[in-house]
């Protein structure tokens, strides 16, 4: 009887977590968690539904929810081991050793016992599976260790733009610091020139006077934050209060004053950036329908005064001045306390910055934490050129050569670049000084494209 | 044995020439109480006045010696230690009047004895019915040794021997007389048998049991005539009916012998009545054993009397001591049959509720409860708890519900955990003689002071030698305690065991064995382990493997599942369990995993860790003291199912949580 009602109690409970489980993120999704998930997932780790979206979907659901966050970037890198690639019958052999047409074949998730970097769930020789044979293919390669075929510089699995052999040659003979070290310009106003539609009705691209603010009485602010307001770009590009706290929606069809609006509002004039920080670990969250991410949810270190802040587009930009600058180091290094990012102040790349700062430099020459992390990209959307920040700062990390094209190139040369990346010991002290390591990849290129 | 009838010794007089203390009545009872005497006051001198000419015999045994199961010798009542050394006077002179005045009896032989107290154990005499032809020759009461002997002279001869009463003596004459293939018809005029102890569904058993030994029996018929011209020729019974007999044996009850009590002018009533303290309306007077009266109560069982015996020995020596009355408790075999009976056993009574047990077959239980409390119990057949349950009506116990149930449904009532078959187990305070009251708790502190066999415990504690039932009691206790046989396939399941722990630790210790650092590396074993399919076969072989295991519970619960030995079921839990915890280490490759993964494996290892100390000490239960062993197992055990009962429903959700993911 006392036995019947524990069953019965335990049932219960189950079902009752198998109801969470299916309505959403929860804590007591928690019991269904066979293992530590990687770094790049445990910040969402509960919202079960974000990977397995469907209950005994296998294989399939699985692969669908991975290619639904990553696929777009996969496509970007021109994955050097695309699915079709696999897909082949000709390959039908290799996919007995490592079936590569499913992420997860390489990238398991929950098994922290066997997780390498990368979230590689192989032997980091895994590249010996199929090349087996590269020592008599390319005789420069004979006696390598195939664990060593991803060290930075060399090959990635997935992303190779900037190592391979024509780039590499092309840009062999570059000097470490390069004639003209800047990134480029941002273009918003180039942007909205070019585009056919931007609703210059709501936002009259006029400059807006402390007189034009159009906040009801009750809810306008004090002065400091008109003034802030004043002084941001939203201001002189005549968006008004009322662009961002006056809000309609389908269930409330009468404009209704928003005191804090949210990320979703920053995105119908900013999608781009939004876009990025959403797809970043800052705002992976809230793209899952989590509460924000905090520092408290990181495993690097971070500042203890800041665990409980939540990550939003105005955390790092302000709300109201909405300063670029800020947003590229002081709002990081407010959360951010690992020894790379103790090491900026004062590095040589710091030094540049502030130089920058105090007028002695143009703009674009300094070099911030966002300068690296969240590079300006330049794309071509048919006859619309853009500069945009790219907001996922991880976009170029993991591995760290995917900055070399975007990033490191604008100021210094590809061979310094990959040497630099591959120096773990510079990267903790933040670039002081030059690298200790060298990479053969170049020379390695050059000579086979000289025999 | 017999004695000389002429007193030869004159009395030695105490130190300070007080007269002795005087006992009437050599019976059990009056044995008793003389010895108790002589126990408690070393200086104190005892005579005892005997009517039988025969050295002090235990009456209860009779019909075992009749029978043929014991000897004269056995018989004897052990009183030559006081008697030798003069402090106790054996006289065979039967006393016929007290002096109350002059404090002096007077025997048949004109004898005068000065007393300083006296007790009055004269006990009863077959009652003789008032039937016209009971004085023919051929008819018997069955009371005394002189008795017995005649009948076992005469059962040689007789072919077809009716018993009148079919109360537990008459049933026992009936199996002594059957003895040389002698026809036995037991007479009863109540509607059942052992009218005064059994209720009649229980009454109805024993027929059943009597019948089957051949005896004839009949019920609820009383004699109207014992015919026969010079001897007895057959017995007319009131409905009408002859029944052809050459021998009467008359077992219809007995009649306290108050006679000398009632003419030196004391108060009685059936009996000689007494006060709490054993004295008759004379304060110097004192009355024991079947012939008092207490509280309108005659007891006519000898347990109650040696009680009593006890209580007017210590107030004769000037100690303290109250009586209040007896349980009426019986524990006998009758005719192989285990009979119990305790307190009240009417059918019928207002006020009382009666709550009954049976199999349908032999076994028949009932209790009697007034106000929720225990009054009395009646049994047919072997029940394990009678001892505590003599206890609980001496106490009137208030029984629970559960408990109450629990019997109802099983015939057990206090279950498994308080009683159990071997009287090692008995809690000290249970009763294992009733006659002398020794407790098991006396017992056990005998035996730790040395008694090694049965007569050494006997002389020691006085268990066994009235009535001897609980002999083989004794036996068991002095059998099991050298030696109790140790459980059937206790080594390979000890063996068996020693694997699982050595699972169960390295599933606990070993880490799990690393992933490769290379894809070229020939051994990948735990590579092989993570794999699906392989995780798979491991973990539905392992599901199949605990179905295997949990066999055996159903083996124990399932009432309708019989097949098989119990121990060999148990052995093949043990070595399931054992090769289940080889699969677990192979299926988690020996991590403990997290959320239901890991209460799963909490579940499964905690209920295997403790099943392991379960079997271990059930393979060597025969080396652990038994009180301790019971214990430690059923610890063990309701630990082992605490552990069990959310392992089906967390298998199920790690099964189905795999696949959902």
């Amino acid at each position: 009887m006392i036995w019947l009602l524990l069953v019965g109690a335990l049932f219960g409970y189950f079902a009752y977590a198998v109801a969470a489980l299916t309505s959403g993120p929860s804590e007591s999704n928690r019991i269904f968690l066979p293992g530590k998930t990687t770094h790049g997932h445990h910040q969402i780790e509960l919202a079960c539904t974000a990977c397995h979206a469907d209950p005994f979907g296998g294989k399939e659901v699985l692969q669908n929810a991975c290619v639904n966050c990553h696929g777009q970037e996969l496509r970007e890198a021109d994955d050097s081991h695309p699915i079709k690639k696999f897909t082949d019958p000709r390959n039908a052999s290799r996919l007995e050793l490592v079936d590569a047409r499913y992420c997860i074949s390489c990238h398991a998730e929950h098994h922290p016992e066997m997780t390498r970097e990368m979230g590689v769930t192989l032997a980091d020789d895994f590249c010996f599976h199929c090349h087996a044979d590269i020592g008599s293919e390319r005789a420069s390669h004979q006696g390598m260790d195939f664990a060593s075929c991803g060290t930075a510089g060399c090959h990635n699995f997935h992303d190779n733009r900037a190592l391979y052999e024509d780039f590499l040659v092309r840009h062999a003979t570059q000097a470490a610091l390069l004639d003209d070290p800047s990134v480029p310009e941002l273009s918003p106003a180039e942007i909205i020139a070019q585009l056919g539609d931007y609703p210059h009705g709501r936002y009259p691209l006029t400059e807006l006077t402390l007189d034009d603010a159009d906040a009801p009485v009750d809810e306008t602010g004090d002065d400091v934050l008109m003034g802030d307001w004043l002084a941001s770009a939203h201001a002189s590009a005549g968006v008004n209060c009322s662009a961002c706290h006056s809000q309609v929606s389908d269930s409330q069809p009468v404009a209704r004053w928003v005191p804090k609006p949210d990320h979703e509002v920053c995105m119908t004039c900013h999608a781009t950036e939004t876009e990025g920080f959403l797809a970043s670990k800052h705002g992976m969250r809230l793209s899952v329908g989590m509460e924000p991410m905090t520092p408290g949810h990181a495993r690097i270190s971070m500042n203890p005064e800041q665990a409980d802040q939540e990550l939003t587009c105005t955390t790092c930009h302000g709300a109201h001045r909405f300063d670029t600058r800020r947003a590229a180091v002081d709002s990081c290094v407010s959360c951010h306390a690992d020894s790379h990012t103790q090491a900026y102040e004062g590095s040589p790349h710091h030094q540049l910055w502030v130089k920058e700062l105090e007028g002695e430099l143009a703009q674009g020459q300094g070099v911030s934490c966002a300068t690296c992390h969240m590079p300006r990209v330049t794309e071509r959307h048919g006859a619309l050129l853009t500069t945009l920040v790219e907001h996922n700062q991880n976009a170029t990390l993991r591995p760290n050569e995917k900055m070399i094209r975007s990033t490191c190139m604008s100021c210094h040369g590809l061979a310094f670049s990959i040497d630099s990346l591959a120096d773990a010991g510079l990267i903790e002290n933040n670039f002081r000084g030059s690298p200790s390591v060298h990479v053969e990849s170049i020379d390695m290129a050059v000579a086979r494209d000289s025999q | 044995m017999q004695l000389n009838l002429t007193r030869t010794a004159t009395p030695v007089i105490g130190p300070e020439s007080s007269p002795p203390i005087v006992v009437v009545g050599a019976g059990p009872v009056g044995v008793q109480a003389a010895l108790d005497v002589l126990h408690r006051d070393t200086f104190c001198h005892v005579v005892l006045f005997g009517a039988e000419s025969w050295q002090p015999y235990n009456r209860v045994q009779l019909s075992a010696y009749l029978a043929g199961d014991i000897t004269s010798a056995e018989l004897e009542q052990d009183t030559a230690g006081f008697i030798e050394s003069g402090r106790l006077e054996f006289v065979v002179d039967p006393v016929v009047s007290i002096d109350r005045i002059g404090k002096q009896v007077t025997t048949s032989s004109g004898w005068r004895q000065d007393y300083r107290y006296l007790v009055l154990a004269t006990g009863s005499a077959a009652h003789v019915p008032n039937i016209s032809g009971v004085d023919t020759p051929g008819v018997y009461t069955f009371r005394d040794l002189d008795d017995a002997q005649r009948l076992a002279a005469r059962r040689l001869r007789s072919r077809c021997t009716v018993v009148i009463g079919g109360g537990l003596l008459g049933l026992e004459a009936a199996r002594a007389m059957q003895r040389f293939n002698t026809h036995v018809v037991v007479i009863e005029h109540a509607t059942h048998l052992m009218f005064n102890q059994l209720d009649s569904d229980a009454g109805r058993l024993l027929r059943e049991h009597v019948e089957s030994k051949g005896i004839e029996v009949i019920t609820n018929e009383s004699v109207a005539e014992i015919e026969g011209q010079y001897r007895v020729e057959r017995v007319k019974l009131k409905g009408g009916r002859h029944v052809d007999c050459d021998t009467v044996v008359l077992a219809t009850g007995i009649r306290p012998r108050i006679d000398i009590a009632r003419d030196a002018g004391l108060s009685v009533g059936r009996g000689i009545r007494v006060d709490h303290e054993l004295r008759t309306s004379d304060e110097c007077i004192f009355a024991v054993g079947e012939c008092a009266e207490y509280n309108d109560a005659i007891y006519g069982l000898v347990g109650p009397g040696l009680e009593q015996a006890a209580v007017a020995a210590s107030i004769i020596t000037g100690n303290r001591a109250r009586y209040a009355g007896s349980i009426n408790a019986t524990r006998l075999k009758v005719l192989d049959l285990d009979v119990f009976s305790a307190g009240e056993t009417r059918d019928e009574e207002a006020g009382l509720r009666s709550v009954s047990y049976s199999d349908g077959a032999s076994i028949y239980r009932r209790l009697l409860l007034r106000h929720g409390r225990l009054v009395g119990v009646v049994s047919i057949g072997s029940w394990n708890e009678t001892p505590l349950l003599q206890q609980q009506v001496a106490k009137r116990s208030r029984l629970s519900f559960l408990g109450l149930r629990r019997f109802r449904d099983t015939g057990a009532l206090l279950g498994e955990s308080t009683a159990s078959d071997s009287v090692i187990d008995w809690p000290d305070s249970a009763v294992v003689c009733n006659c002398r009251q020794v407790t098991r708790g006396e017992l056990g502190v005998a035996m730790g002071g040395g008694c090694k066999n049965i007569e050494a415990l006997v002389s020691a504690t006085g268990a066994a030698s009235v009535c001897g039932s609980c002999r083989p009691l004794l036996g068991g206790l002095l059998g099991e305690m050298t030696r109790i046989a140790p459980v059937q396939l206790w080594l390979a399941t000890l063996t068996v065991s020693l694997l699982a722990i050595t699972f169960a630790v390295l599933q606990l210790s070993l880490p799990s064995p690393s992933f490769t650092d290379s894809v070229q590396s020939s051994i990948q074993l735990r590579e092989w382990l993570s794999d699906t399919t392989i995780r798979q076969i491991t973990g539905f072989t392992l599901a199949g493997v605990t179905a295997l295991v949990a066999l055996m519970s159903a083996r124990k619960r399932v009432s309708w599942f019989k097949w098989g030995r119990f121990t060999h079921w148990r052995f093949l839990h043990v070595a399931a369990s054992t090769l289940a915890l080889g699969l677990v280490l192979a299926h988690t490759s020996a991590s403990v995993g997290e959320g239901i993964n890991r209460w799963l494996l909490v579940s499964y290892l905690g209920a295997a860790v403790v099943g392991i100390a379960l079997s271990a000490q059930v393979a060597l239960e025969h080396r652990f003291k038994p009180r301790i062993a019971k214990q430690s197992r059923s610890a063990l055990l309701w630990a082992h199912v605490l552990l069990v009962w959310p392992l089906p429903l967390l298998l199920v959700a790690h099964v189905l949580k795999t696949y959902w993911f």
